[in-house]
C-alpha cells in the first residue's frame, strides 16, 4: 500500500512538473535549440585551439584564434541571451514548479515520512549564481572568482580593481597571490592541497563558498568559484555549481561531477612548462570574514607545495610590482626568484626523479604478472629499486620545498616592509 | 596563462643554469682555500647566498 501510495505521488509530481514545462515552452521558455548549441561547440572548440596554440608558444596563430574566439563568444552569448526566458519568466516558473510539488507533497503525505526521497536534492549558496560581473582583459578567471566570492559574502569589489591590484599583466595568478588578496580584503583564507569532493561540499553546507583551480582544456589552469551542488536520491553529489569567467561568465553552470573530478585532479596537465606547477586537488579555503589584514602574512604558503607557491607568486609579484610600480613589491618578487633559485633545482630535479621510481615501479610490477623465476626477480628488484628511487624523490622534494618555503618567507617578509613603511 | 608559462619556463631553465655554473665554478676554481665539498653543499642548498659566501670568505 505504502508503495503504491509512493509510486502514485511520483507519478503526480512528475505529471504536474511536465505540464509546467509544457506550459514554460509555450510562454517562450525554449530548451535550447541545435543552432545555439552548435554554437558552443565551436566557441569551445577555437577556445581549446587558442590554449593550444598559446601553450605551443605559436602568438601569431594565438592573435588570429584569439579574435575568433572573441567573435565565437559574442555570437553564442548572444544566440542564448535570445533564447533565454526574462527573469521574471523564470521566476514565476519556479514558484509556480514549487506550489505544484508542495500541494502534491500535502495531498499524499499522509504517515511515511522517512521514505527516502526519490527527487535529486541540491545545495545552492544565495547570492552567487545570478550576480553580474563585468570584467575586461584577458586570464582573469582567479579575479572572478574572487569578485563572486566577495559578492557572496557580502563585500562590495569592484572586479576591475581586482584585476589591477593582483594581475594587471594578465598572466596566471598563483594561488598565494589569492589568498593574500582576498585576507588583506576582508576574508579569512588558505590554500588546501589534495582537498577532497566531501571538503568541498562540507565547506557549501557550512555556507562558505570555495574556489579550486581546474583544467580548463589542454592543461591550462583555470581558478572556478564553486557555490553549490546537487545530489542524487542516495544523497551521492552528482553536479556542482559553478560560477567562473569561461562556463559560467554571465550565470552559474553545473558541471558533471566525474568531468569535474578530472578537470581539479589534474588543473595544469603532462605537458611541459605547465606541469613544473605541481598543484592537484587545490582549493581555496574559506573560513569567513575577518578584520583586513593590514599587511601580507610572510607565511603565506603551503609546505607540499612551497616550490610551486613560490615560483607563481615570486613571478606574479615581479609583473605586477613592475607594472604598478610597486618597488618592495618587486623586490619581494626578486627575492623569492633569486632565493628560490636552489629549491627550484631540487624540486623540478625531485619531479624527474620520482618519475623515473613510478617507472621503474611499473615496469617491475609487469614483469612480475608475467610469472616465472626470472620475471619475479628481475621484477621483485626493480619495485624495490623503483621504491627507493622514489624515496629519494620524496626527501629531495621536501628538501626542496623547505628552501622555497624560506625563500617565500623573505620575499613576503621584503613585500611586507612596503606596507610598513607606506603607514 | 598569458607569458606566465614562458616565464617559468626561463626561471626554471636560468635556475638550473645558474647552479650548474655556480657548482661548476667552485668545483674548479684554483682559488680555493679549503674544504671544497663543503662549499659546494652550501651553493647547492643555498645558490646565490652560498656563492656570495664563498666569493667572500672562501678563496684566497
Amino acid at each position: 500500500m505504502k508503495k503504491s501510495k509512493s509510486v502514485i505521488r511520483s507519478w503526480a509530481v512528475a505529471a504536474a512538473m511536465i505540464m509546467v514545462l509544457a506550459g514554460a515552452n509555450l510562454a517562450g521558455a525554449a530548451s535550447i535549440p541545435q543552432e545555439v548549441e552548435e554554437l558552443r561547440l565551436k566557441y569551445e572548440r577555437l577556445y581549446q585551439q587558442y590554449t593550444q596554440a598559446l601553450s605551443d608558444a605559436k602568438s601569431s596563430t594565438a592573435a588570429e584564434l584569439g579574435k575568433e574566439v572573441e567573435l565565437a563568444k559574442r555570437r553564442y552569448e548572444e544566440a542564448r541571451k535570445a533564447l533565454t526566458p526574462s527573469q521574471k519568466t523564470q521566476e514565476k516558473i519556479k514558484e509556480t514548479a514549487e506550489t505544484v510539488k508542495n500541494t502534491v507533497d500535502k495531498l499524499f503525505s499522509s504517515g511515511d515520512k522517512n521514505e527516502t526521497p526519490t527527487a535529486v536534492a541540491s545545495k545552492e549558496l544565495p547570492g552567487y549564481s545570478d550576480f553580474k560581473i563585468s570584467i575586461d582583459g584577458d586570464n582573469y578567471c582567479g579575479q572572478f572568482a574572487m569578485t563572486s566570492v566577495f559578492n557572496g559574502m557580502g563585500i562590495a569589489k569592484d572586479p576591475q580593481k581586482i584585476y589591477q591590484d593582483t594581475n594587471p599583466a594578465g598572466i596566471f595568478t598563483g594561488p598565494p597571490t589569492i589568498v593574500e588578496y582576498l585576507n588583506m580584503n576582508g576574508i579569512d583564507a588558505s590554500q588546501k592541497h589534495n582537498a577532497s569532493l566531501g571538503d568541498l561540499t562540507r565547506k557549501i553546507d557550512a555556507g562558505l563558498p570555495v574556489v579550486v583551480l581546474m583544467n580548463s582544456g589542454g592543461g591550462v589552469p583555470h581558478w572556478v568559484n564553486v557555490y553549490g551542488y546537487n545530489t542524487d536520491a542516495e544523497g551521492k553529489v552528482v553536479s556542482l555549481k559553478l560560477r567562473d569567467s569561461y562556463w559560467g561568465t554571465s550565470k552559474g553552470y553545473e558541471m558533471d561531477v566525474e568531468r569535474f573530478k578530472t578537470a581539479w585532479n589534474d588543473p595544469v596537465g603532462t605537458k611541459l612548462p605547465n606541469s613544473l606547477l605541481g598543484y592537484s586537488n587545490l582549493m581555496i579555503d574559506i573560513k569567513g570574514t575577518r578584520e583586513p589584514a593590514q599587511s601580507p602574512s610572510a607565511l603565506n604558503f603551503n609546505f607540499n607545495t612551497a616550490m610551486e607557491d613560490n615560483m607563481s607568486s615570486g613571478i606574479n609579484d615581479v609583473v605586477t610590482g613592475f607594472k604598478r610600480i610597486a618597488p618592495m613589491q618587486l623586490a619581494g618578487g626578486i627575492t623569492k626568484c633569486v632565493l628560490g633559485i636552489p629549491g627550484t633545482v631540487l624540486g623540478v630535479t625531485a619531479k624527474g626523479i620520482n618519475k623515473l621510481g613510478d617507472m621503474t615501479v611499473d615496469w617491475g610490477k609487469s614483469r612480475l604478472d608475467k610469472g616465472g623465476f626470472g620475471n619475479t626477480l628481475l621484477g621483485g628488484t626493480a619495485v624495490v629499486g623503483g621504491s627507493v628511487v622514489k624515496a629519494v624523490g620524496y626527501v629531495a622534494k621536501a628538501s626542496g620545498n623547505l628552501l622555497s618555503g624560506v625563500a617565500t618567507m623573505a620575499g613576503n617578509f621584503t613585500k611586507k616592509l612596503g606596507y610598513v613603511f607606506a603607514r | 596563462m598569458g607569458i606566465f608559462a614562458g616565464l617559468s619556463t626561463a626561471y626554471v631553465m636560468g635556475a638550473f643554469a645558474f647552479q650548474a655554473i655556480a657548482l661548476g665554478f667552485i668545483g674548479l676554481d684554483a682559488r680555493c682555500q679549503a674544504r671544497r665539498m663543503l662549499w659546494l653543499l652550501l651553493t647547492l642548498f643555498t645558490g646565490p647566498v652560498g656563492l656570495l659566501v664563498y666569493f667572500l670568505k672562501g678563496r684566497n
